[in-house]
């Protein structure tokens, strides 16, 4: 088991840069996930890991080896594709043995290592048929047998749960977490999906235009983002924002004049000067707004009703959009105008360039 | 009770679809086919009718040696042109597809080039590349061989000959058979095979060739049909001879309809040769699918 | 176009200043296989007839020769859909009877036309007639395997007399040490034919065979009976002895072989009548740069003997759709017409069968025809039998096996043996 060190690692595709000077270090036996919007380079940069891409610049180490340059299969890292890639002409029982095959292991060796990844896999009843006659979640479990058997140094998951259902991806996204747990491999994970990262991560890696834009411990990143990307894009439902200028500050922190709301203003813990008159977007969750008859008002347009937590989506009065969780049995009715507040300590301060204030 | 009007109106709106098919089918191939059975058991003409013989045409057929040269010939073309043009084929097909883009079009299109030159033009191309007094491949014949060599017009040259001209000719459908059967393969298992430490050979034999046995497998039989069915190279460019070397069975159906009005005859030898290529092409495919499914 | 619409205006006009009279013009629909020279010859003879006649249209088609030809024909025949008149080798005709392509010329027939049978050489009668007598096409000219030679290669050898021309070839031996005397004058092929196509061996094969009196196929079917077969073999012995010493170009196509011979690097060469206007044509013009000449073959074995075919017209016999009287005249009318305009046709190398224009003045003096005219006294057809003849059985066994036996592929003997089991094979 080792960890992975990227450092500042490129690559270009004929004159466009997508990966941009990334360096980036997974623990020993942690979980990183690689997260980000489609075309953010985070499948290059497993790739790229994995050998499957080459590297322009910058240096990749898997334990304390310098991997660069090194053919994929000498790496020892396993890869679950986001289309599984089982070979379809093989059973269960042979996609799993065949890097033990190439890898000439003994047939008694291949026999009990296979039918321990099944095991844990719940996959014996099925090694003998093809990947055709299987199900979605079970030509997963195949895919990711097939990466256990060869007991790699790194596991790459390369968006392993899109081609699944909803109901199936929260099942094999706990059943990835307890796998983790009990193998206790380096692993990277790629995907999409917040969700799926703030759940399986040890560490998150933020991607957006080939570099990272913020990487560490998904509530740090939840609570404490570095920019207005990072603030919008963990979480759900998403951090609300709005723009204002500073009227006034004090030790405490600044006040901020909403924009279209008739002058109406709120309050954010800041211990950086800023002057007067300064555009800043303010960040909100959700979750730390709540009725207050002094705070902001809005209206109300639609709610949600989940049960134990409703979302309220209102609007300032210039027509920002503001989602309010609203804790309680009863939510207010879509029709009446609220008026909402919060803690100034929880109000998140960007500038005008989506930049964090503290 | 609805149910099965619609079930009935489904039925007839689905024969009026097939029918034109049928009907035209019916009157340029089944019809045609009967009444070449029917005549295979005449002394018939090509035209008009002849009185029945029986079985008469197919014993004359069992006694005649052309018929055992000419089935001889077309096996051995079948030996020289079906597998080595499938292999060869396969071995242009992977070349290709490691090539992109622009390159990879202009190679496959030279490629393809001379399958869609008539046989006529083909033939004229290899008569003059290879003629004795002026052919342009003669100088390296007399290279290799020592003297120049009339290869259409010497008894061992002349069918491997045919069977390189035709496989330059016909190779590049194959290609594209084979380049698209190997873009049906996802470039994941490639990777993946990457991953778990495949060499180049061992993806090929592993992956490669099983995935592409399918299309392979139809490659063999599309062309040991058409090998069977040779005539027009050697009707063109060595007319059976010399010494019937060359004889093959649809020339004789040729020679005995045409040149001699033998209806009858030519008929039964036709029919002998369907019956063949039924025989052969499904016994094949039989046993490739076997040989496939073992896999 | 401007043509047609004149002869449109004119027919027109015809019938306007005519009232009362019905014009009805004959449509004749005319089937050949005349291309390159033959065809541009016939072309002319045909819209001159036209032009000649108001009430007659020949309306002519040229198809491809050999075995298309004559499938087209049958087929065409056998539904009722034939032409009204076509052309036809008589050394096709047997097959043709076999078949029943072929309407019988009546004596009123040729009375129409205004022929009579002993208008023609006496060959070319007995190869139109059927084995019963009655004739089946008229023939129209004699063409023979002759032999042409370049007077540059025979300068001062015994085979040129004071005037330049070719003599003193009586015998194979005389023939054989003229090639070698070419051969010393620096030609590289002293004779020239098509040694790997089916007709030029053919025709020198048979031309070799007759001149020893052999038969190639008795009338009762047999394949070179009795002594024939060493005959046979012994033809076979001089053309690849030929061969052996270099004295014929090995594996030549027909095309090659008049190429060596027009491009003057041949002494002789073995063709038809047919080249003389391709050689004539190019010395006119220049372009020849050898002085030539063309005789009949010599008597190079025990008699005189020339391998010789006709072309000949033939009316279809379209049992299905027969023929008005009124379009039989016509036809005939046509074909009368064309035996008398024969001369034209001459022009193309042939001997016309039409003896009052072979023994015309005009004709006797149309060189070098008149040089080998005689030959038509000792012309050798084809064996009577639906396996020979253009495009038949016969030439296919001769390009199959004589051509590659006197190219060096098999002995003599062999090669007799093979063809005539093969053709033997081929009767039925």
């Amino acid at each position: 088991m080792s960890g992975i060190e990227l450092a500042n690692v490129s690559k270009s595709f004929d004159t466009t840069e997508v990966i941009r000077g990334v360096s980036l270090t997974v623990d020993k036996g942690e979980l990183g996930v690689f997260v980000g919007p489609s075309g953010c380079g985070k499948s290059t940069l497993l790739r790229m890991i994995a050998g499957l891409e080459e590297t322009t610049s910058g240096r990749i180490s898997i334990g304390d080896r310098d991997v660069t340059r090194i053919e994929p299969a000498e790496r020892e890292v396993a890869m679950v594709f986001q289309s599984y890639a089982l070979y379809p002409h093989l059973s269960v029982f042979d996609n799993m043995a065949f890097s033990l095959r190439l890898a000439r292991a003994s047939k008694a060796q291949t026999r009990d290592m296979v039918q321990e990844a099944a095991r844990i896999l719940q996959l014996e009843e099925h090694l003998d048929k093809k990947p055709a006659q299987l199900s979605g979640g079970q030509r997963q479990r195949v895919a990711i047998g097939r990466a256990i058997v060869r007991q790699p140094k790194v596991f790459l998951f390369d968006e392993p749960l899109s081609n699944l259902d909803a109901e199936l991806r929260v099942q094999m996204r706990l059943e990835l977490a307890r796998l983790h747990r009990r193998i206790g491999a380096t692993m990277i994970y790629v995907t999409h999906d917040q969700v799926e990262a703030m759940t399986l991560a040890d560490r998150i890696f933020v991607l957006r235009n080939g570099m990272v834009q913020q990487q560490g411990a998904p509530l740090e990143l939840y609570n404490d983002p570095d920019n207005r990307f990072i603030g919008g894009f963990i979480g759900s439902p998403a951090m609300n924002f709005l723009d204002g200028h500073v009227t006034a500050q004090n030790d405490a922190g600044i006040e901020v004049a909403v924009d279209g709301a008739d002058g109406q203003r709120l309050h954010a813990r800041l211990a950086s000067k800023r002057v007067t008159g300064d555009r800043v977007t303010l960040g909100l969750r959700p979750e730390h707004l709540h009725p207050n008859a002094d705070g902001l008002r809005v209206r109300m347009e639609m709610v949600e009703a989940l049960g134990g937590v409703s979302y309220l989506h209102t609007r300032t009065p210039d027509g920002t959009e503001l989602v309010v969780e609203y804790r309680g049995a009863q939510p207010p009715a879509d029709s009446t105008g609220i008026a909402v507040g919060i803690d100034p300590a929880n109000v998140v301060v960007f500038d005008s360039q989506g930049r964090r204030l503290r | 009770m609805t149910m099965i009007h619609n079930r009935r109106r489904h039925y007839l709106v689905a024969a009026s679809l097939v029918a034109p098919f049928m009907v035209i089918l019916a009157l340029v191939f089944l019809y045609p086919a009967i009444r070449m059975v029917a005549l295979s058991f005449t002394n018939g003409p090509l035209i008009g009718a002849g009185d029945w013989v029986g079985l008469d045409n197919y014993r004359r057929l069992l006694s005649d040696n052309l018929f055992y040269t000419s089935l001889k010939n077309n096996g051995y073309f079948i030996v020289l042109t079906v597998l080595p043009t499938t292999l060869l084929a396969l071995a242009i097909a992977l070349m290709i597809n490691r090539l992109s883009g622009r390159l990879q079009a202009t190679m496959l299109a030279l490629f393809f080039l001379p399958y869609i030159l008539p046989v006529s033009v083909v033939t004229q191309i290899w008569s003059w590349m290879l003629d004795f007094q002026f052919g342009i491949v003669q100088p390296l014949l007399a290279f290799i061989t020592g003297k120049p060599i009339p290869v259409f017009r010497n008894p061992h040259w002349v069918m491997p000959m045919v069977a390189l001209v035709t496989i330059w000719w016909t190779n590049g459908f194959n290609v594209l058979l084979f380049i698209a059967g190997l873009r049906n393969i996802p470039v994941d298992l490639f990777e993946a095979a990457s991953l778990d430490g495949a060499s180049r050979r061992q993806k090929f034999c592993r992956i490669t060739w099983p995935l592409l046995w399918p299309v392979t497998a139809l490659v063999l039989t599309l062309q040991l049909i058409l090998q069977l069915k040779i005539f027009d190279q050697v009707y063109l460019m060595s007319q059976g001879g010399p010494f019937n070397s060359s004889y093959v069975l649809l020339l004789m159906v040729y020679r005995e309809a045409f040149q001699l009005n033998n209806g009858g005859y030519a008929s039964a030898v036709a029919l002998v040769l369907f019956v063949l290529i039924m025989v052969v092409s499904v016994l094949q495919f039989q046993l490739l699918r076997l040989g496939g499914g073992k896999r | 176009m401007i043509f047609l619409r004149k002869r449109i205006m004119a027919i027109a006009l015809a019938s306007m200043i005519l009232p009362g009279t019905v014009f009805a013009q004959q449509h004749i629909s005319w089937w050949d296989f005349f291309v390159g020279g033959d065809g541009v010859r016939m072309k002319a003879l045909t819209s001159q007839f036209n032009d000649e006649h108001a009430d007659i249209n020949i309306d002519a088609t040229s198809l491809e020769w050999g075995v298309p030809f004559y499938t087209k024909v049958r087929t065409s025949v056998a539904i009722g859909q034939g032409p009204d008149i076509m052309s036809w080798h008589l050394s096709r005709l047997p097959l043709g009877l076999e078949e029943g392509v072929l309407s019988p010329i009546t004596d009123h027939d040729l009375e129409v036309a205004g022929l009579s049978r002993s208008d023609f050489f006496p060959h070319a009668i007995e190869a139109a007639s059927g084995p019963d007598g009655q004739l089946y096409a008229v023939p129209f000219d004699i063409h023979a395997l002759v032999l042409y030679y370049n007077k540059r290669y025979l300068q001062g050898t015994d085979y040129l007399d004071a005037s330049g021309r070719l003599t003193g070839i009586d015998s194979l031996e005389d023939f054989e040490s003229a090639m070698a005397a070419a051969a010393r004058n620096g030609s590289r092929v002293p004779l020239s034919y098509g040694t790997s196509e089916d007709a030029p061996v053919f025709r020198i094969f048979f031309t070799l065979l007759k001149q020893m009196g052999g038969i190639l196929i008795s009338p009762d079917g047999e394949i070179l009976p009795g002594d024939s077969t060493a005959k046979a073999t012994r033809a076979i012995e001089i053309m690849t002895h030929w061969f052996d010493e270099g004295w014929q170009p090995e594996q030549t196509s027909y095309e090659a072989s008049v190429a060596l011979f027009t491009s003057g690097e041949a002494a002789f060469m073995l063709n038809g009548v047919w080249e003389v206007p391709t050689v004539k044509d190019l010395a006119a013009s220049g372009k020849l740069g050898f002085d030539w000449g063309v005789v009949q073959v010599p008597m190079l074995l025990d008699q005189p003997a020339s391998w010789a075919d006709s072309h000949a017209f033939a009316i279809p016999a379209n049992a299905r759709n027969p023929m008005s009287p009124q379009k039989r005249e016509a036809v005939m009318t046509a074909i009368g017409w064309m035996e008398r305009h024969s001369l034209e046709w001459a022009g193309a190398g042939h001997i016309p069968a039409y003896k009052p224009v072979a023994e015309s003045s005009e004709f006797q003096q149309m060189e070098p025809n008149a040089t080998y005219s005689a030959l038509v006294d000792t012309a050798m057809y084809d064996p009577r039998s639906p396996i020979a003849g253009v495009a038949s059985p016969v030439y296919d066994a001769a390009v199959n096996i004589l051509a590659p036996a006197i190219n060096g592929y098999l002995s003599p003997e062999q090669a007799i043996a093979q063809f005539k089991s093969e053709l033997q094979s081929r009767q039925r």
